[in-house]
């Protein structure tokens, strides 16, 4: 589960009221989504198949079959594409229902609504599917506007479905690891850790903060008070943050840190990663394959 | 061993222009000795570790280290920088600053790392201290979830796994239980046996008369009040408490109420007993 550690914290306990207390609510919530996000790893370390195949052919896996994606026009073939990235993260034992829930609603639903007018007869013409007149005019949604409807929104749905399994299913800070060990710039993989750790320090500072200033003054009653005292300690936050930052090159500095970084170079990718690799790799040969005897 | 790793003239440095954090400090830092740096809150004790670790300069004054200057020529030379990180460690009194990788054992393999040790050696190292400090279970944790104690132990370990010849440590038994300050100190006393030197800040009297052979203390003006044997200065109360460094205390007894000094009692020194508890000093 989560670390709970948000939840022990009396922000988001005490049910709060005046003007003032919505700042410090919100903070509260945010710490408490930010810290749970990182709770999406209980299912990267549990033992699936999907877990425990090598992160560099996952990327490289989740590479592929992004391009697949992008070369397939045909709805249905791009439908059954998303069964099977359902079908491997249930076989990998995230639950169904989790993994529909941060994947299948919103962005979808998004992309339907900002696309649906390519539906229709006046924006891409063709044979109607179904006509109607309203006030007298006529409008009709076509057979070929409703299938580059679904080819976005499919196509959509399983690059957003792909990301997530391979987030699911690889640690935070492996997946990282691995953009690294691909020869993606050390530098600025290092950075986005460090964005990402240094994230937490500062929502306990804020968490604190804001603690404290409640244990100091009690009832912020006054709402100019209060976000005087809030403005105090965002600048003070900012002040720590600065110092963090240059605290942490000097660490860096201290253990030998020279500008160039280096780092272990990862085991073997392993017979289930390779495997993983060969078949995506066909999926795209198959995907390239219909596309040329079709034409 | 008469050779001193370390030599202060007239050091003074300032963060603020204006304000001193250090002023006019003289000491020797003699090789292979424990040293112990104590003093107020603010009197100065980490911006003299940040000077003895090369991340700032002196202002005024001269500081030499392993018989040269270190200054910002120095340490502009690579091959000089690389030679100084190789031999000086610093545990930093702010353990997120620290820990900055994703994993505790990313960040024990850091340092060694960096200073190009072989992947089997850093391995090898990695193992050998998370032993030491009953590490095992954090070693894959990322640091934000680690409480207060188990951060300063990691912390602790990935400058341990650099294998330094001078440790460099600010406020190294904040926040640890009982157990881990003995194990802490049993691993110094090694590194101390094997001729090491030692530096370390601490608020920690007991730590100082069970570590220090020699003891500095800096004042709130920021100038060396006084440096001399654990002896010579725990037994001192009354300096002690014009320092800070102890209070008095006041308790309720049932006949009533009485005032004494509280900290550290040591009437003459004994020398450290086998095993001892790390005392309360509240
Ligand atoms: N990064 C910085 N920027 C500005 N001022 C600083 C900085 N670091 C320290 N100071 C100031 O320098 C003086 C000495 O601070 P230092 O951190 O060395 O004290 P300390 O003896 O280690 O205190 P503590 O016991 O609280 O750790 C203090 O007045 C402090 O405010
Ligand atoms: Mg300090």
């Amino acid at each position: 589960m989560d670390n709970g550690r948000a939840e022990y914290s009396p922000l988001s306990r005490v049910s709060m009221t005046t003007p003032s207390d919505f700042i410090a609510r919100t903070l509260a919530r945010l710490a408490r989504y930010l810290k749970e996000s990182v709770a999406g790893d209980r299912y990267a370390s549990l033992a699936g198949w999907l877990q425990r195949t090598d992160p560099r052919s996952k990327l490289g896996a989740a590479a592929v079959l992004m391009a697949a994606l992008l070369l397939t026009h045909d709805p249905r073939i791009l439908a059954g594409g998303y069964l099977l990235i359902v079908l491997a993260a249930v076989s990998t034992r995230v639950p169904l229902g989790f993994f529909l829930g941060r994947t299948a609603p919103f962005i979808p639903l998004f992309t339907f609504l900002f696309t649906a007018p390519a539906a229709t007869g006046w924006v891409t013409p063709g044979p109607a599917f179904w006509k109607a007149s309203l006030f007298g005019v006529e409008g009709s949604l076509t057979y070929s506007g409703l299938e580059s409807v679904a080819r976005v929104v499919l196509r959509v749905l399983d690059a957003v479905s792909l990301v997530a399994l391979l987030g699911l299913t690889t640690r935070q800070h492996v997946l990282l690891a691995t953009l690294r060990s691909l020869r993606v710039s050390a530098i600025f993989v290092m950075v986005l850790g460090m964005t990402w750790r240094y994230l937490f320090v500062l929502l306990d500072l804020v968490e604190a903060t804001h603690r404290a200033i409640r244990s100091r003054v009690g009832w912020v009653a006054s709402g100019r008070i209060g976000r005087r005292l809030v403005a105090g300690g965002m600048g003070t936050l900012w002040m720590k943050s600065y110092r963090l930052q240059a605290q942490v090159y000097d660490a860096m500095v201290s253990r030998g840190y020279d500008g160039d970084l280096k780092s272990r170079r990862g085991p073997p990718v392993g017979a289930r990663g390779v495997a993983l690799l060969a078949i995506c790799l066909g999926l795209l040969g198959g995907v390239l394959w219909l596309k040329t005897s079709m034409n | 061993m008469a050779e001193n790793i370390y030599e202060l003239k007239d050091v003074s440095y300032s963060w603020v222009d204006g304000r001193p954090a250090l002023d006019g400090v003289s000491l020797a830092i003699p090789s292979g000795k424990r040293v112990a740096i104590i003093g107020a809150n603010g009197s100065g004790k980490s911006t003299l570790l940040t000077l003895l670790d090369g991340l700032a300069f002196a202002k005024a004054g001269s500081l030499t280290a392993f018989g040269a200057a270190l200054d910002a020529k120095a340490l502009g030379r690579p091959d000089l920088q690389r030679a100084f990180r190789r031999r000086v460690g610093y545990v930093f009194q702010n353990s997120d600053a620290q820990l900055f990788c994703p994993t505790i054992r990313e960040d024990l393999e850091f340092g060694p790392l960096q200073l190009d040790v072989a992947e089997g050696e850093v391995a090898r190292r990695v193992e050998a201290i998370s032993r030491r400090l009953g590490l095992g279970d954090l070693l894959e944790r990322p640091p934000h979830e680690l409480s207060v104690g188990e951060k300063k132990k990691a912390a602790l370990a990935s400058t341990f796994t650099l294998e330094t010849e001078v440790l460099l440590l600010d406020e190294p038994t904040a926040g640890i239980d009982p157990q881990t300050m003995r194990d802490l100190v049993d691993l110094l006393q090694e590194a101390h046996a094997g001729g090491r030197t030692i530096v370390f800040a601490t608020h920690d009297l007991h730590l100082v008369e069970e570590l220090a052979d020699e003891v500095h203390v800096f004042g709130r003006d920021h100038r060396l009040a006084r440096s001399g044997t654990p002896e010579e200065i725990l037994t001192d109360h009354a300096f002690l408490l014009a320092q800070n460094l102890v209070h008095i205390h006041v308790h309720r007894h049932a006949h009533g109420v009485h005032q004494h000094e509280h900290g550290h009692a040591i009437a003459p020194v004994k020398k450290v007993p086998a095993r001892r508890k790390k005392g309360k000093r509240g």
